[in-house]
Parts: structure tokens; sequence; C-alpha cells
């Protein structure tokens, strides 16, 4: 069965070409691209994804509720970090979008992929227990995306399982 | 105050309403003249000013007497009068906000009044994005349009029919660009989005707006394709976005498997024929992840999807030796779903494609098969 993957990501400035090639050259996985945090939601409440990988600068698509959130943080990507505000919405509990999040999905599903890494963003995340994340800086191997897939699959206690039966 | 200047106060208060229309660009002006009522909304402070310029003739003619003050007031009531008439004719005429705007509000009542979308006002906002040389001009329009299928779509009479006259004609807005500019070419994708995401909310089976959603971004890809030697980063972008939209179509509407598997097909031929071999690539990926969902049911004919990923792959392999092996792979993926010999599977590909006229395609099958068999046979003799 192929590893369902959510990649949210609004590319702007990534070689989607080289990214996503080792993802689809191995025809292991059944990826989806969102590029804003509507767009997201709209995924995650229609499929169910093994893995999904947030990136914190989101620009905010057509919902009201995240075009509010943009605006009151002076419309601003870095700002207003609407991957943050996406994952609040998922694990935090604290977030007044009209969906509830979806309930199959668990901290343990989420990896974040971003350029930004301080200590605020880390101890956020620790809150929420997303412990998959990895920086978006040059040079990094054109595997990532699946790297950050198995590090996201190794803590889900379905493949952890099925890695147990199988030895 | 018998020598009032009635000539230059006339003039100051026809000013706006003659130069403005006369000024505003030629797709402005002729939505505008199609719209009486507003005219005759925007001429009602004209009238009201020489309402009172005849009143005040009249009293100068009858020699009454005026205070200046009364005077002064008369002058600037006529001024303000004019002011607004300007600003008003000025927005109409003027601004591509204050008109989209305007036919933005027309489409919304009669949603609200009808459940439909006006024809007309669609049409002129069409006619509007096809008409502009600016890419922002086309944004603002491409926006208001998201936000009329949004309400559309989430009307509670919609049942996936109302959007024909906004679906049939997005590719001419996108095609009349000569400016070589990919801006606005990710907003049919968001528009798209909608209609799936909120006809899948709402069960609704697929009827008319699914079908000119995808058949849209078939057209759109075709036009965003042959701009990729210009631009190949943003139109990687683009596509791959298309693309993922109909992969998703066909997730959440199984009555759309068929239709998107075609126009997948064509995204496909397209970009292979322009060299962007890894969109086919990803073309063909699709189509394999499409025939070998889990969720698909039993009773789908597996067998058009089939051929047409068989058919992109044909196209893969015949100028591209070192992604064979991947290739080789795709077939083997996809023999289980036809239910029979790799020979016999290409071979019914190749009728499919002879019967719909697609013969290049149907040559490449055919040399495809002629080069696995012998690759399978060198195998077997191996063993």
């Amino acid at each position: 069965m192929k590893t369902k993957v959510l990649w949210v990501e609004d590319s702007a400035r990534l070689e989607l070409r080289n990214l996503t090639g080792p993802i689809y050259i191995s025809g292991e996985y059944d990826m989806n691209l969102a590029e804003d945090a509507t767009s997201a939601v709209r995924y995650l409440r229609t499929k169910e994804y093994d893995a999904v990988i947030l990136d914190m600068r989101l620009p905010p698509g057509m919902d009201d509720y995240w075009i509010n959130v943009y605006r009151e943080r002076g419309e601003n990507m870095a700002e207003a970090r609407l991957g943050m505000e996406l994952a609040n919405w998922l694990f935090s509990g604290k977030s007044d979008h009209s969906f509830p999040p979806p309930e199959w999905i668990k901290p343990y599903h989420v990896g974040v992929f971003t350029v930004e890494n301080d200590s605020k963003l880390h101890a956020s995340l620790e809150d929420m227990n997303i412990k998959v994340f990895e920086q978006k800086v040059a040079g990094l191997p054109d595997t990532i995306l699946i790297d950050i897939i198995n590090k996201i699959k190794a803590q889900n206690p379905k493949y952890s399982e099925k890695v147990r039966g199988s030895k | 105050m018998t020598d009032i200047p009635f000539g230059p106060i006339v003039t100051l208060i026809l000013f706006p309403a003659v130069y403005t229309p006369l000024a505003a660009p030629r797709e402005i002006r002729a939505v505008i003249l199609k719209r009486k009522q507003w005219i005759i909304t925007a001429l009602i402070p004209i009238f009201m000013s020489f309402i009172f310029l005849f009143l005040a003739m009249f009293y100068v003619t009858r020699n009454t007497s005026f205070s200046e003050q009364i005077w002064y007031g008369l002058i600037l009531i006529l001024l303000l009068i004019d002011l607004s008439v300007a600003i008003v004719m000025s927005y109409l005429f003027n601004t591509y906000d204050g008109l989209v705007q305007q036919l933005e509000l027309e489409i919304f009542s009669s949603l609200k009044k009808s459940g439909k979308l006006n024809k007309k006002s669609v049409s002129d906002l069409l006619e509007l994005g096809i008409k502009t040389d600016s890419w922002q001009i086309r944004n603002l329009i491409l926006s208001s349009m998201t936000r009329i299928v949004e309400k559309t779509c989430s009307h509670a009479e919609y049942r996936g029919e109302s959007l024909e006259a906004l679906l049939l004609r997005l590719v001419e807005v996108f095609d009349a660009d000569s400016s070589g500019n990919l801006q606005n070419f990710s907003m049919p994708a968001d528009m798209i989005r909608s209609i799936i995401f909120i006809s899948k909310d709402r069960e609704l089976e697929v009827r008319d707006d699914i079908q000119d959603s995808v058949r849209s971004l078939g057209g759109l890809s075709q036009i965003v394709i042959k701009k990729a030697e210009s631009q190949p980063r943003k139109v990687d972008e683009i596509v791959f976005r298309y693309i993922d939209v109909l992969d998703m179509t066909a997730t959440l509407h199984l009555g759309s498997l068929n239709q998107v598997s075609q126009v997948l097909f064509e995204i496909g031929i397209q970009a292979i024929s322009n060299n962007l071999t890894h969109i086919g690539f990803i073309v063909a990926n699709k189509l394999n992840m499409l025939i070998s969902r889990d969720s698909l049911p039993q009773k789908i004919d597996k067998s058009l999807i089939a051929s047409y990923s068989l058919g992109i792959i044909s196209h893969l392999w015949s100028d591209n030796l070192s992604l064979r092996a991947e290739l080789t792979k795709k077939v083997d993926a996809i023999i289980p779903y036809t239910n029979c010999p790799i020979g016999e599977a290409v071979d019914r590909s190749m009728f499919f494609f002879m019967n719909i006229m697609g013969f290049e395609t149907a040559d490449k099958l055919l040399a495809m098969k002629v080069d696995l068999l012998k690759s399978k046979e060198r195998t077997h003799k191996k063993k």
C-alpha cells in the first residue's frame, strides 16, 4: 500500500521538480500538495494521510478565518505563521475555526519543514508533541522529503508495530 | 446677482457625466452602457442640480432679490452635487474595482433571489477578464470569480450545475493573455477546489460543474505548458497544482475518474512534446495511483484508466532509455488491473487509441510491446 502524504507548502522558492522527484520516481507515495491554509484544512478533512509535512509560512487561501488571522498579523507570512496556527487548530484546541479538526490525525502524523528555526517555534511544537523538524537550508539532499516522511512514519505506532511484526 | 455665470455652472455640472464615460476604456464603457439603471442612478444628482438652477433662474428673472449667503449656499450645494457625481461616475467608468464590485453584487443578488447566476453579468465579468491586458486587473476579476464560485457552491439550492456560464469560458480569460505572465494561473485551482470539496461535503453527484472544471484544468494546462521555455519553475508549480487538483477530483468524485484520466493523459502528452518529461512521468505516476487505489470500488471499469496509463508510459518509453527500468515497473503494476497478460493488455490499449484516432500513441504502444516482450523473453531464457 502506498504511503499517503500531504505536503503543505506554498512552494514559492522551491525547486518542486528536484524535491518531489524521488517521491514520484519511487512510486511508493500517494502525495498531495496544499499551498495554503484553506486548502490544507480541506485536504485534511477529506482524506487520511500517513504523513503531513507542514511549512510554517503559508498564505491564507480563501477561507475568511485564515484571511482574518493573516490580516490581524500584518499580512506577512513570516509574522502570521499560519502553519503554526494550523497545528494549533489540529492539536491545541485553542483555535476558533468553525470546523473541528479531523479525528484521525495525531501529532505523530506531522512533521515540520520550514526556513524558521527559533526557540519559540521549537517550544510551541514541543507543547503540541510534534517531534519531527527539519529546517530548509541550502544544500539539503534531494531525498529530504522521503527522509522526513520516514521519520514521521517511524514514530507512528501503526508502522512501528509492522516493523516489529516483520522482525 | 443677475449676472450669474449659468454657462460655466452648467458646464461644470455636466463635465463629469459627459467626460468620464468618453475617457473610459472601451470594454468598461460597453458594460456600463448595457445597464441603464446604473446610468440613471448616477445622473439623478445632475437632474437635482438642474432643478436648483432652474429655480434660481426663475427667481432671478422675477427680480426676486436673494441675500448673498443664499447664493453662496446654492453654489456650494451645486458644487457638492457635482463632486459626488464626479466620484460616482469615475468609480463606475474609470476603475475596474468599482465595476467588478457592482457586477459581483448583481450576481450575488440574482443568486440570493433565484439560486442561479445572472448569466449576463457573468458574461460581462468574463469579457472584462478576456479583454484586459493587465494581469493585476485579471487578478481582480479572478478573485471576484473565486468568491462567486464559493458562494454559489455554498448556496442551499446548489445541485452541481450552476457554474456553466463561468467555467466554460474560464480558459478564454487565460488564453487571451499575451503578456506571458503566469501570476494568475494558480487561481483556477482554488476555484475548482472549492467546487470539488463543497460538492463532496454536500454529497452531490458528479454533474456539469465538476465535468466543466476538469475540462477547464485540461485547457489551462495546455496554455501553461506552452510557456515552459521562459518560466520553467513557475510552470512546474502551476501544472503540479493542476495535476494535484485533478487527482483530488477523482479521489473525491469517483464518477469523474474516466474524464480525469483522459485529461491527465492529455496534459502528459502535451508536456512530453514540450520537453517536460518530468511532468509526463508524474502523470504516469498519478494514473497508476488512480488505478491502484484501494478505495476504488470493484464495479469501476479500470480498463480505460489502464489504457491511458499505458499510453503515457509508451510516450515516455520511446525517448527515455534511462527511464525504462522504472517504466517497466509501472507497466507491471498496471497489468494485474487489466486481468490479462502484458501483451494483450498493451494490444487492448493500442486498439483503444486507434479507435479514438490516437495513431501516434498506438504506434508507440506497439514499439513498447515489442521491447517489453523481448526483454521478458531474455529474462526468461536467463532463468
